[in-house]
């Protein structure tokens, strides 16, 4: 996507570009905020939603992830800047992306609290513990061979 | 870091008491400092956009699909899922499934590359820019909420929704939406200027600027790793619905080929409550309502009427589904015997007590007159197990696993 010239920045002192409000901003507020309020009236008053459970879980998502996720990954980002070796870190970011989603997704598939007893032997039917080690190994033996990716044209520019 | 409107801000300190332009000066040099140590490259705007574009895809993707399948599901008076082709809600219900699963990521790492505009000063400035950032409430919430009780659901995990997931999911959904086009009209323009730039840190700009590449991932690298982790959950998962992916589905919570005659249960007879009376040898079907001849029909009966055989999958909301071979009485032929009108509908109601969910559901006209549309007594070449709904189930065309209802004790003719 680079351009040979590209736009200049907004002069100083300029509104930049999100703050120039044309049609679509104001079209986009006005229907926006009309699919909000219908929604809002519909978790409001229909049956089963339980507003106040719903409510605290999404703002408590909200703040988790802002105020505790990505503060974590920050200081994450840190460490493997100062410990993990130069040409192994693009290595090490990608795995550590790729690894945190997996855990992220199969987190509730680790722990006991999902085997209810509502459904036969088709549900949960792997042992769970043992496929997330063989994805983060599959996913870690693809950056390590990244990594010796980079080593080996680190290795051949140096000479 | 989004570029401050000095001369906007300081138009409105003019007008603003000694203590509060203080205040906000020094707020301001605050969030400057903070902006200043969260220099990455990563939090730009080249890869927010193309973040942003990717969630807008998936979004609508999971929006729509969601919606048939919540209307399949919940289907108001006015909505009908066609009965054809018959495959439609597996596709439609295993796409949601799947979109949703890809877009953790994409989410997640939109969340971070925009995470220092959180401290942007001053936060705000008019009512309209107002109303555009507190959109970001439901919209980051709310988009939160989503994949959180998404995955929750389809793994089984329901200790942290203490509401009807498929109503909050939906009304949810809707929330979401309005918030992405407020914020779809606002960025807009954003985003056009920031893929026009081009990203900063590729060889060729880098080089133009006379820059060193940096240390780590490029925006590129960023964006390639975040697209390669969802497609790591995709083919970890989808095999519970997509059959060429089923060997890799390692976290998939469903095993597609396992139960009763190869295809899973959701709920068997035991958890039900139906055992007793599913074998009870005075076992009956009736058939009664808006119809000529109502009567009841013995197993032995149903068995001697003209059986039909069906390749029906069963798709479950929590995203798994089966292709099966199904056998058994043409519903509309049983309607045939009791002298029903043509084009009705029919409610069809399960041996389970009236007071569980989805103990009994309706089918509809074009449904009823279906030919694949069957009561069925034989899965895959086997008398119907009881987990699967012996003596007889309701299978058809296009409908969700919770509405093809089992053990049924009676059709009543609408």
């Amino acid at each position: 996507m680079t351009t040979a010239h590209p736009p200049d920045p907004p002069p100083a002192g300029e509104p930049p570009v999100a703050e120039r409000r044309g049609f679509f901003f104001w079209v986009g507020l006005v229907v926006g905020w009309g699919l909000i309020v219908f929604a809002l009236h519909g978790l409001l008053t229909e049956h089963g939603t339980n507003p106040p459970a719903l409510f605290r879980l999404l703002i408590g998502l909200n703040v988790v992830n802002d105020a505790l996720v990505v503060p974590l990954l920050v200081v994450l980002a840190l460490v493997v800047r100062r410990v993990v070796p130069r040409f192994a870190i693009v290595a090490v970011d990608v795995g550590l992306i790729a690894s945190a989603v997996v855990l992220l997704y199969a987190y509730p598939l680790l722990g006991d609290w999902t085997r209810t007893t509502r459904a036969g032997d088709s549900r949960l039917p792997w042992d769970y513990a043992h496929n997330v080690a063989v994805v983060l190994a599959a996913i870690w033996f693809v950056c390590a061979l990244l990594a010796l990716l980079s080593w080996r044209r680190g290795r051949s520019n140096a000479r | 870091m989004a570029a401050e409107p000095p001369v906007e801000a300081e138009e409105g300190e003019e007008a603003l008491p000694r203590a509060a332009t203080l205040v906000l000066g020094r707020s301001k040099a605050a969030s400057e400092r903070v902006a200043a140590r969260f220099e990455s490259p990563l939090h730009d705007e080249w890869v927010a956009s193309w973040l942003g574009i990717a969630l807008g895809v998936a979004f609508t993707v999971c929006f729509l699909t969601g919606l048939l399948d919540y209307l399949a599901q919940h289907p108001p008076s006015w909505f009908h899922l066609p009965a054809r082709p018959v495959n439609l809600y597996r596709v439609t219900e295993g796409t949601h499934v799947v979109t949703g699963i890809a877009t953790i990521p994409l989410l997640l790492a939109k969340l971070w590359s925009v995470w220092p505009k959180l401290f942007a000063w001053p936060p705000l400035h008019d009512v309209a820019q107002a109303l555009e950032r507190l959109s970001l409430i439901p919209l980051v919430g709310g988009s939160l909420f989503l994949l959180f009780t998404g995955v929750a659901d389809i793994d089984y995990w329901y200790s942290p929704m203490p509401f009807f997931f498929p109503t909050a999911h939906f009304w949810t959904a809707w929330m979401v939406v309005g918030a992405l086009i407020v914020h779809i009209g606002a960025k807009a323009a954003t985003v056009r200027t920031a893929l026009a730039r081009g990203a900063a840190d590729s060889p060729p700009a880098a080089a133009a600027a006379g820059t060193a590449p940096r240390v780590g991932l490029s925006r590129r690298g960023f964006l390639g790793a975040v697209f390669a982790a969802a497609g790591v959950l995709v083919l970890t998962v989808a095999g519970e619905t997509v059959a060429p992916l089923r060997k890799l589905a390692l976290l998939a919570p469903r095993n597609p080929t396992v139960g009763p005659a190869h295809v899973p249960v959701n709920q068997t007879a035991v958890q039900a409550g139906v055992t007793r009376a599913a074998v009870h040898p005075g076992y009956r079907l009736a058939v009664e309502g808006n119809c000529a001849s109502p009567r009841s029909f013995t197993l032995d009966e149903l068995r001697a009427l003209p059986q039909r055989e069906a390749g029906l999958p069963i798709t479950c909301v929590e995203g798994w589904s089966a292709a099966a071979s199904w056998r058994g009485v043409p519903l509309r032929l049983l309607l045939d015997r009791v002298a029903a009108p043509q084009g009705v509908a029919v409610r069809v109601v399960s041996l389970e007590s009236a007071e569980r969910l989805y103990s009994s559901s309706v089918v509809d006209g074009a449904h009823v007159a279906d030919p694949d549309t069957l009561l069925a007594l034989e899965l895959n070449g086997e008398p119907l197990d009881l987990d699967h709904g012996y003596p007889v189930r309701l299978i058809a065309p296009d409908r969700p696993g919770v509405l093809q209802t089992k053990w049924v004790a009676k059709v009543v003719v609408l």
